[in-house]
């Protein structure tokens, strides 16, 4: 595997705040990637010409540089490298690389290291990366030896680098430092992932389950492709180095898993159980995808019905849509039906009506309808955008259909050009669309404390979209 | 030396101007006066580093460093401070000292002399008790890079290749790649110690180590020879950065020294018949069809595939991490199934087929993996232009959502059109069909090409997709309607019904006012041309006429009519319409007469293309219109040959066809290796780790993989960071024995270990890994009875009585 050729972090404007490595590179390497990275962003990004939406290109994650060619082993005066990026809270975090690699090893990296600095600074923004930039350094340090991932795993890290806690940076600032003795060996961790010697008065597990799911629904109803995704955030607290089993009552519902690496796949793979050591902390334990079971298409029902009907014609159009519930026992809620009608249409017309149960005369809440039958909800339609947007806070199945029914014009005389497709979202709050069962949590290891357990579940949409 | 001269003095100078001023003032400056960049300020690091009487706190000096690292940061040279720097090397603050190695690394080559006085240091921290202090120093090292401390660096890495920490043994075997990098000469050394670490490899070492294969020696894989079935077990144990590298190299392993599995020459000879199935003559119905791409299996299932014990043995152990957290690891372990799996849906189950599901688990987007996903659908992509029976049966997981990203529609529809079959054309068209109304005109310009794209490939849906195009031309978007016409214009060019292209060359010559676009006007004509002889002659109404279709002569005359607002290309196609009709009726004078407008406008045409058709075809038809006895009185005899109109039809007919150019979606890639940089951007990359290696014809004895000795015990209790239990469970670590005391021919292995495996399926008891602990621990290194009961006091205090174990063995070093 070839190496990473060096990090660069650039804050919103577009200027570098760490870059490291490099060294096998003249000095330019780094400064072309920038610039090539701060081009691409800028055909990308609407500029003060705003008509020119239409010529706005895709920031692709990967963008290909040319590069002088150094290398006294290759032929031609120029050589193609790659840059790869990830956006985080306005920075943008680069990655050259000059050799032919796998090409996801750049964006997990920068994820991991992303993980790292999360968990090193609290949240990681222009301000704390400034404040802390040695410690950024040193970590890039610790991670990447010459471009080859060295030390990745959180918790080792902790003990080469020491955190910045504010203890410290007093220590520091009262000039006493090389007092401070680490709390832990380095390299000595027996488990990579979890820190030693951990403590807790409470012992806690939390479980957070939340499912995704994407589908696309045609003009009839009909579902063309559901998939349904789900993910197992963890936060343990728990004393010592606890071995738990997690086990389901119909483990067969979900496969396809993505593990955190201290899952044992083996007891996975035959007897349907999580047997794991937990890091400490926050972490995410494992993703799935609901299976399909076998003899039917799909891994599940749809949780609503939306019909959606438009139509276009020179100059405007009208749209029809009917939304109901298929989601017995929990409301939908937040539930927003968006779609983009695009730059032609300068207004809509609409009007959204639905069940009103639930609103007394004076428009208080009926008491007798904790949840749904709010009417239609409301709409509203960006015209600098072109998005329209329906909004009802809570449906539920035994309420009537809520409708919007309305028109929309155009500018000029012209065809408009609305997306194909209506995107839904909406959660529904201790729901698992999955039906999987935590069936128990238990530690098996002497352990001498019985952990408080929590699990929560949770479902939203992803990329659900209805045709018209 | 001018710059190590220049260095001193400018240190001086420092010290000079900056005797005078006052101490520093106040400790924490906030995190922007580290940044700035004034003379001021680089004489206060200076003033950190010396203090007032050259006594610097410690804190100054931690505080001093951070303002260089801070400057190089931000691009500034500061190897002015190198001398400073370098006597911090001996700092008791580990602190500091992390900083000053990050310093080095960046001036190292540039003040090599200086660097040498610090050189002891380092040699002393190889024999320091503290693992991190040892890898450090190898690392600065090994960094270095200078020809005078070669020896000592080799000496340093000798030293620490038996370490016994295997993070430290992690840093040594990266430590070899520099040092192969500035001299290859050592290379016989380095792969001494590259078979030590092998020899003694665990979960943590085992990624570095095969890195440092990889880099030192790609060609000589066989190295890996009696460490072979050890990487495979402890790859799932391996951290997931290592399981990248290990996965890579393995595979170039497997295709030089294993056989390769059996193709399936008929469930691929099937597929591609099937997938290339031009006529229309298949009546089976849907279930059938998806039937039919597995109806070659039943034979092979019941006699199954003979892998090789050795790759069937890594295919297992790969198996886990396609459920890895780490998307770099499972697009490894797709790669690894992709080039060396049997293409067979085997009862071990350890085909290609396996790598769909984590390969579309990659593909679903979430915000924070979207650049994943992208990267995802490129791998997609390239599997559905190669092997497109894999993805046969998910065809509707790569339906186009309107909120994908354009680049990843692009993916989806050429995947579509990829996998199109007889069986599911009719869906996927219709999926084309829908896309086609996309607002994104590059999305539906190429859901409309893979509709002509489906026309051709497959006979039956023809007349289905030229429905689908023509009322395309009726969407009343110029961009739509255009492609439209070109993809109709392919469709009819392949179709072999006359009637059809005939009647549909109508419709398209009647909806050309609404037409626009170079290509699709031109493609119009094109097609009229090609089409206007008709062989009724009964058709025509008007007798003027006889010989060409009814709409031609107004598809001419609306073309000349426009000609001076058409663009070159479909200026040129106008005259050739004329000169096709004028050969074939070469008796209506009204032809005649739009002919020769067309070409006397032609003839002073700003473009030269279509200024030469002109002469061209006026040379051409010079017969035709003799032969109308007309007087060529702006021509005097040229001389030359006259042609007969049959001759002429020839010439006009031979015209060069517009389809070239048009075929976007099956731009070539195959060159490059799968799942590869160099594919994904079209342009080769340097490196050649992701190479894929042709299958060996040769393949080796299975018996060079059989241990030749006993992995030797370590000598004292090694400390090892282990989880209790291995990831893979007892299976995998119980099967490692089983092929080193059993010699003897393959087949014999493959009975002994398949009967282990059955005996561990019926075994569910899980609280009995004690029981296996003694027959774990020869093969399993470093993992002795204690650790295995994982708990963490006991680990705890192994590792600090190794450590200063090591302190002890390692002061007599010291001393040297």
């Amino acid at each position: 595997m070839a190496p990473l050729d060096g990090i660069i972090i650039l804050d919103s404007t577009g200027r570098s705040i760490v870059s490291s490595h490099f060294r096998a590179h003249p000095s330019s390497y780094p400064l072309l990637h920038i610039d090539a990275f701060n081009q691409a962003l800028a055909k990308s990004r609407p500029g003060l010409d705003v008509a020119s939406t239409s010529t706005l290109q895709e920031l692709d994650p990967i963008l290909w540089v040319s590069v002088p060619n150094t290398s006294e082993y290759e032929e031609g005066a120029w050589m193609n490298t790659a840059c790869f990026h990830v956006e985080k809270e306005g920075m943008r975090i680069l990655v050259p690389v000059s050799q032919e690699m796998n090409p996801m090893l750049p964006f997990s990296f920068i994820y991991s290291f992303l993980e790292t600095l999360a968990s090193y600074l609290g949240e990681v923004t222009e301000h704390t990366i400034r404040e802390n930039f040695d410690t950024v350094y040193m970590l890039i340090e610790a991670m990447l030896d010459e471009g080859h991932p060295l030390t990745m795993e959180t918790n080792m890290l902790k003990d080469i680098v020491l955190p910045p806690t504010l203890v410290r940076k007093l220590l520091a600032a009262a000039g006493v430092s090389g007092s401070l003795s680490q709390t832990n060996p380095p390299y000595s961790a027996p488990i990579p992932w979890r820190r030693p010697n951990a403590r807790y008065s409470n012992n806690e597990i939390y479980f957070d389950f939340e499912e995704r799911i994407d589908a696309i629904v045609d003009k009839r109803g009909k579902a063309l492709n559901i998939d349904v995704w789900g993910r197992v955030n963890c936060n343990a607290k728990l004393t010592g180095n606890p071995d738990l089993l997690l086990s389901f009552s119909n483990p067969k519902v979900i496969e396809n898993c993505g593990f955190h690496p201290c899952i044992r796949y083996k007891r996975w793979m035959d007897n349907g159980v999580l047997s794991f050591i937990p890091p400490d902390g926050e972490f995410k334990l494992l993703d799935y995808q609901v299976a399909v079971p076998t003899g039917t298409l799909r891994p599940i029902g749809l949780p609503l019905n939306l019909k959606a009907k438009m139509s276009t014609e020179v100059g405007g159009g009208k749209f029809n849509l009917t939304l109901s519930s298929n989601t017995h026992g929990r409301p939908l809620e937040n539930v927003v039906i968006s779609i983009q009608l695009g730059p032609e249409v300068t207004s809509v017309s609409a009007t959204a009506s639905g069940d009103t149960r639930g609103i007394l005369p004076g428009g208080g809440k009926n008491p007798n309808y904790p949840v749904g039958a709010l009417g239609g909800g409301s709409w509203d339609f960006d015209p600098n955008k072109g998005v329209l947007r329906w909004m009802i806070s809570a449906l539920t199945a035994n309420e009537k259909a809520a409708s919007l029914v309305g028109s929309f014009i155009c500018s000029s005389e012209e065809m408009p050009s609305p997306d194909p497709a209506f995107q839904v979202n909406f959660q529904i709050n201790q729901h698992i669309l999955s039906g999987l069962k935590v069936d128990h949590i238990k530690v098996v290891n002497e352990t001498g404390y019985k952990p408080f357990k929590g699990v929560r579940t949770f479902v939203k949409s992803g990329n659900y979209e209805v045709r018209w | 030396m001018a710059l190590n001269r220049l260095s001193q003095r400018l240190t001086e100078t420092f010290k000079e101007s900056t005797r005078d001023l006052p101490i520093l003032q106040g400790k924490g400056p906030a995190a922007q006066t580290y940044f700035e960049y004034n003379d001021d300020k680089l004489r206060e690091i200076a003033q950190l580093f010396d203090g007032s009487n050259n006594k610097a706190s410690e804190a100054d000096r931690l505080e001093g460093m951070k303002r260089l690292i801070a400057m190089i940061s931000k691009g500034r040279d500061m190897s002015a401070f190198f001398p400073q720097v370098v006597k911090q090397v001996a700092s008791p603050s580990v602190e500091i000292r992390k900083l000053v190695y990050i310093y080095l690394l960046r001036y190292a080559e540039t003040n090599s002399d200086l660097l040498l006085l610090s050189i002891n240091t380092f040699q002393r921290d190889l024999g320091d008790p503290s693992p991190l202090i040892r890898s450090m120093a190898i690392r600065v090292l090994t960094s270095i890079r200078l020809g005078v401390i070669q020896g000592i660096v080799m000496l340093g890495l000798e030293k620490l290749v038996n370490d016994r920490n295997p993070w430290v043994r992690k840093t040594v075997a990266l430590g070899l790649i520099k040092v192969y990098d500035s001299d290859s000469t050592t290379l016989p050394q380095l792969k001494t110690m590259l078979v030590t670490l092998l020899k003694t490899s665990t979960p943590v070492t085992i990624g570095a180590t095969l890195q440092a294969v990889d880099s030192i020696c790609p060609d000589h894989l066989d190295l890996l020879h009696p460490y072979y079935r050890k990487i495979c077990m402890l790859l799932i144990d391996s951290d997931e950065w290592g399981q990248v590298v290990v996965l890579a190299v393995l595979q170039r392993y497997v295709r030089n020294y294993l056989e390769k599995p059996e193709e399936q020459e008929v469930l691929r000879a099937g597929v591609n018949k099937q997938y290339d199935d031009q006529t229309p003559d298949s009546t089976q119905n849907d279930n059938d069809q998806s039937g039919a791409v597995f109806e070659a299996l039943p034979e092979s299932s019941s006699a199954p595939p003979e892998l090789d014990p050795d790759l069937e043995l890594l295919l297992h152990c790969t198996l886990p991490l396609f459920q890895s957290r780490n998307p770099a690891v499972t697009l490894a372990a797709i790669r690894l199934f992709y080039l060396c799996a049997s293409s067979q849906v085997s009862s071990e189950d350890l085909s290609q087929h396996k790598i769909i599901p984590p390969l579309l688990r990659l593909c679903s987007v979430t915000q924070d993996t979207s650049e994943v996903a992208w990267s995802a659908w490129e791998v997609v992509r390239e599997i559905a232009e190669q092997r497109p029976w894999l993805l046969f049966e998910r065809i509707e997981k790569f339906f186009v959502r309107s909120s994908d990203t354009v680049r990843t529609k692009r993916h989806k529809i050429a995947i579509l059109s990829f996998l199109v079959s007889e069986s599911n054309a009719s869906l996927v068209i219709r999926e084309f069909r829908e896309y086609a109304r996309s607002p994104q005109s590059a999305v539906s310009m190429d859901a409309i090409q893979a509709i002509g794209r489906c026309s051709e490939k497959i006979g039956s849906v023809k007349q289905t997709c030229g429905k689908v195009l023509l009322s395309l031309l009726k969407s009343g978007k110029k961009t739509t309607i255009a492609q439209a016409v070109i993809a109709l214009r392919s469709l009819i060019q392949s179709s072999t019904d006359r009637e059809m292209a005939s009647r549909l060359v109508l419709s398209l010559s009647q909806r050309l006012s609404f037409v626009h676009g170079e290509e699709a006007r031109a493609s119009v004509y094109w097609l009229g041309s090609r089409y206007s002889i008709s062989e009724d002659q009964g058709r025509s109404t008007y007798s003027e006429f006889q010989g060409i279709a009814v709409w031609a002569p107004d598809l001419l005359r609306n073309g000349v009519r426009c000609f001076t607002t058409e663009e070159p290309l479909t200026k040129i196609e106008v005259l050739n319409l004329a000169a096709t009709l004028l050969t074939q009726c070469p008796g209506s004078r009204s032809i005649d007469m739009l002919t020769r407008h067309a070409l006397a406008l032609a003839r002073y045409d700003q473009d030269w293309d279509v200024r030469d058709r002109a002469r061209l075809l006026t040379g051409l038809l010079r017969s035709v219109r003799q032969s109308n006895g007309e007087a060529e009185d702006d021509e005097v005899d040229t001389g030359g040959v006259i042609l007969r109109p049959e001759q002429i039809k020839l010439v006009l007919s031979d015209c060069p066809d517009l389809r070239q150019g048009s075929d976007r979606i099956g731009r070539a890639r195959r060159n490059y290796p799968m799942g590869s940089l160099s594919g994904l951007s079209s342009r080769p990359m340097r490196g050649s780790a992701w190479d894929v290696p042709s299958w060996t014809t040769d393949p080796t004895d299975s018996s060079l993989r059989d241990v030749p000795e006993p992995v030797s015990a370590p000598k004292s209790p090694v400390f090892e960071p282990i989880v209790g239990e291995s990831r893979g469970g007892k299976n995998v670590a119980r099967a490692l024995p089983s092929f080193s005391t059993t010699q003897g021919n393959p087949q014999a292995l493959r009975a002994k270990k398949i009967k282990n495996l059955d005996e561990f399926l019926d075994e569910t008891d899980t609280d009995s890994t004690a029981d296996t602990v003694d027959e774990d621990s020869e093969s399993d290194g470093g993992r002795g009875k204690a650790n295995r009961a994982g708990t963490a006091t006991t680990l705890q205090s192994q590792g600090v009585s190794s450590d200063s174990s090591l302190s002890d063995s390692d002061s007599d070093s010291d001393s040297e």
